[in-house]
């Protein structure tokens, strides 16, 4: 099977996952005991007529399967209705703070990919030393320290004793703004601390399975630099197992930051849904849980096809 | 107030959410209270503060706890939404910080009929809201009406008919006298009836309120950016003559404690109204102080009080008499606040009266352990119940309430009639538990561990919670409490105007209720915020939590913090 067929048929492995999720978001709402027009209007005593009103304003006196096609046909172009709490357009509300979210998602992201895979790397080829021993310790602090512990610690050291962060984002900074980065990393290396523990450890196990194969025997007998054997064959198949985490990592990495941004006061999508889930603000949390799913899905694929990519050899 | 019959189920559940995540809702905060005179006769509150004696202006960042996310002032029925928005809208007349007397804002002078049922407000001539209309009466008939029918609706639910006298008079009719109809209508905001995109339904208005704030108030809203900040500007066209030292106010939203506190102490905020209350020794030796004031609202366990044991009020008031309340308050709120043994609580300032609380804990639940042991062990006698007495507590996950909830755990535990454990759960599940008819009043062995802010009138204390007619679904009676001797005095207390007579009716039903126990109460703690005070001075929180932040610019009140240089 070729690439072209493969990604083909990968994609289209991915519609009815998507329809999935879109229909499991959708009967969120209809899934909770009670009327949805009572979570629109918190629950206020309405006059028949309004809530009627109500009612058809938000599609809900029409049949399950009408209410779920309009919302998808909306959702597909990104109109998700009106937030009961503000009343503003849901789409206006995840574009202010998805972009700080996908700000830090992808400092997070490069914090773990430039820190794991040298890291991985050196205590494979130092393994079972102390070295290799010591990175084993501190990736397993890594994935097991929680998230909100780990922020709460990094403030106190870093902003309260050390004074070298901010301990609230700036005010009237612009997204790509330099203080709006810098008070960034904190957040970033809290997010990416379990991802680089995870693919450090990944990266280090992937590199001594290959630092046994036959080839690299063959290609240090052949007289090749250790560096060459190692940069151009070990470490390039090693990548392949890393790279593909790497990519379901940054949807974790999305859905990650929930944590994180409430310890930091941070304006990321992951607040925005702690927030509504609190006031059961059902059209915003609707439309986040899909953004998140999709986001999921297609992390998914994307690793399948860098994966099938990089090995030729794999093609399900 | 609470119209029976009318509320659904889920309406109440909402009041509940509202009053009890930490909120006074100005719906249940109501009422009115004050001395006669002061409510026959407004003035104008311009000429209270005098003249600017300054021009000292600057900025001001203050922490948040929770999210004010409610921007239609209508449908705003949380502290948090009220304590900010409050500086945009204004309303006809509003509370001092003594929590009891009214004080005109857009109203200059009212006036009450003989039979206390017809209001004759005379309203300010000189207002402007900040989208350029000019204020008159219509306005507010207008937005008297766009209360009605919405979660606020107790504020305007007794008023049976608006007349517009002319531009600047309006006068307004209630079925039944209302003594707490001053601070029932001060909650309306009044907004101009011709804005874009508003309604008297305001579910169904499309006006961006996040976008464009169209109140009268000092401030305007600039920028509105949920769960992240509110900033706000002020109105250059208001009305009064009194200097806003203010350029610009940003509330931001910081949910972690630990976030607000080392925020403030790094100078990023010059304010937090959310600090640790058991570890307020920290700011002992530091710049930032702790600001406290005394509150409204308090604590309590419910219990099924229609369930066999819990229906003997022996054990009920043995229960509350074994909790160790000052040890508490000393150990979770490092003594910012004081114990009850009646719910009125002392921010309602006259309705409270510590040495009578104290009679009534004497009375009642005794003042040792071992008076407190013989109640339980003669109510499960009675009622044939062979000890230890299983109970399930719950409460909702909240640090401080998790942290008194173990201590009276342990204490009932520490006994030999009582074996007990502890269930910790979300608010929104707390809240569907208790006002759900086959929750909490169904259950035989759960005690719930709450709190309710009852706003600045002794009604909010008590109606919702205990007049029968409140029995859940249709109010927030949720341990099914009837007495008629009650619902009498709760009666007398609302249709009451005269101070000293409602003093004593409250101190009656006081009376009533703690012989009853339908519930234990156990505190109230202060309103603390911790400041830079070398940054802001005059800083003074409000008793009712929803206008915490008012010191900002109370200048019909006299209070109006300012920068330091």
């Amino acid at each position: 099977m070729s690439l072209q067929r493969f990604i083909l048929k990968r994609g289209l492995i991915t519609i009815p996952l998507l329809i999935g999720v879109s229909i499991m978001t959708f009967g969120m709402i209809h899934f909770i005991p009670g009327d949805p027009v009572d979570f629109i209007t918190q629950f206020a005593d309405l006059d028949p007529d309004v809530e009627d009103e109500i009612r058809s304003q938000y599609g809900l006196d029409q049949p399950v399967y009408i209410q779920y096609f309009n919302w998808m046909s909306d959702a597909i172009m990104l109109d998700f209705g009106n937030a009961i709490t503000t009343n503003r357009t849901v789409s206006a509300e995840i574009a202010d703070r998805l972009p700080y979210t996908l700000l830090m998602g992808s400092m997070a992201f490069l914090v773990t990919v430039i820190t794991a895979i040298p890291l991985g790397i050196y205590a494979a080829y130092h393994r079972n030393t102390r070295i290799d021993q010591t990175s084993r310790v501190f990736a397993l602090l890594g994935i097991a320290l929680p998230n909100f512990w780990l922020g709460l610690i990094l403030i106190l050291v870093f902003s309260s004793y050390l004074g070298l962060f901010p301990v609230l984002p700036p005010t009237g900074e612009g997204l790509l703004s330099t203080d709006m980065i810098f008070y960034t990393i904190l957040p970033a290396v809290t997010i990416g601390t379990g991802a680089t523990a995870l693919m450090m450890r990944l990266m280090r196990s992937s590199m001594v399975e290959e630092l046994d194969k036959d080839y690299v025997r063959t290609a240090r007998a052949k007289g090749l630099p250790e560096k060459t054997v190692i940069r151009k064959h070990v470490v390039r198949n090693s990548l392949i197992s890393v790279v593909t985490v790497a990519a379901i990592q940054v949807a974790f990495i999305i859905s990650g930051s929930v944590v994180v941004e409430v310890v930091f006061s941070y304006p990321g999508i992951g607040r925005l849904l702690v927030e509504r889930v609190q006031t059961r603000d059902f059209p915003v949390i609707q439309a986040l849980v899909l953004i998140i799913g999709v986001f999921v899905i297609f992390a998914n694929m994307l690793a399948d096809i860098i994966y099938a990519y990089l090995d030729p050899r794999i093609r399900y | 107030m609470v119209n029976p019959g009318e509320h659904t189920k889920e309406s109440t559940r909402r009041k509940v959410l509202a009053a009890m995540g930490g909120a006074g809702t100005l719906a249940l905060a109501g009422c009115v209270g004050g001395d006669d005179d002061d409510a026959d006769d407004g003035d104008d509150g311009a000429d209270r503060t005098g003249e600017p004696d300054e021009d000292l202006t600057g900025d001001i960042s203050v922490a948040v706890g929770a999210n004010p996310d409610t921007v239609d002032p209508t449908l705003i029925n949380d502290a948090p939404s009220q304590a900010i928005y409050g500086h945009v809208y204004e309303y006809l007349v509003t509370t001092d910080y003594d929590g009891t007397t009214p004080v005109p804002i857009l109203a200059t002078d009212w006036e009450r009929s003989d039979d206390n049922l017809t209001w004759t407000f005379d309203l300010r001539q000189d207002v402007v809201f900040h989208n350029g209309d000019e204020f008159v009466a219509d306005d507010v008939a207008f937005s008297v009406e766009r209360a009605r029918g919405t979660i606020n609706d107790t504020q305007v639910d007794a008023i049976e008919e608006v007349e517009v006298i002319d531009d600047h008079t309006i006068e307004m009719t209630t079925s039944t006298v209302q003594a707490q109809f001053l601070l029932d209508i001060g909650g309306v905001p009044i907004l101009p009836r011709n804005a874009d995109g508003i309604s008297e339904t305001p579910e169904t208005d499309d006006h961006d309120f996040g976008e464009e704030s169209i109140g009268s108030g000092p401030f305007e809203l600039d920028l509105f950016q949920t769960e992240d900040r509110v900033e706000l500007v002020p109105f250059d066209d208001h009305w009064a003559d009194v200097h806003n030292p203010w350029e610009q106010v940003t509330f931001q939203v910081v949910p972690e404690i630990v976030s607000q506190e080392e925020a403030v102490r790094a100078g990023e905020v010059q304010a937090i109204d959310n600090p640790a209350m058991f570890d307020l020794e920290q700011w002992d030796a530091e710049e930032p102080e702790v600001i406290g004031t005394e509150a409204v609202g308090f604590d309590l366990l419910g219990f099924p009080t229609q369930a066999s044991p819990f229906n003997n009020d022996k054990l009920r008031r043995g229960l509350s008499g074994l909790v160790p309340r000052e040890e508490v308050l000393t150990a979770v709120y490092d003594d910012n606040g004081v114990p009850l043994s009646a719910p009125i609580s002392p921010g309602l300032g006259d309705f409270y009266d510590e040495d009578y609380q104290t009679e009534l804990a004497e009375q009642y639940i005794g003042t040792s352990e071992e008076e407190a042991l013989d109640l339980i062990e003669e109510a499960l006698d009675e009622e044939g119940v062979e000890p230890p007495l299983e109970i399930d507590m719950r409460t909702n996950i909240n640090e401080e309430r998790e942290r008194w909830m173990e201590v009276i755990q342990q204490t009932w535990d520490e006994t030999e009639f009582l074996s007990t454990s502890l269930e910790i759960i979300e608010f929104p599940a707390l809240v569907d538990f208790i006002t759900d008819p086959n929750g909490l009043a169904e259950a035989e062995d759960v005690v719930i561990g709450i709190g309710w802010t009852g706003g600045s009138d002794p009604n909010g204390h008590v109606e919702d919670l205990y007049h029968s007619s409140n029995v859940v679904p249709d109010g927030n009676n949720w341990s099914l409490y009837e007495s008629d001797e009650a619902d009498s005095l709760i009666e007398d207390g609302q249709t009451t105007v005269d101070l000293d007579e409602r003093i004593d009716i409250y101190r009656d039903l006081q009376d009533v209720l703690a012989g009853d126990t339908p519930h234990a109460w156990m505190w109230t703690t202060d309103n603390v915020h911790v400041v830079r005070t070398g940054e802001v001075e005059g800083w003074t929180p409000h008793p009712n939590s929803s206008f915490r932040f008012d010191s900002l610019y109370a200048h019909q009140r006299d209070i109006i913090a300012r920068p330091t240089e």
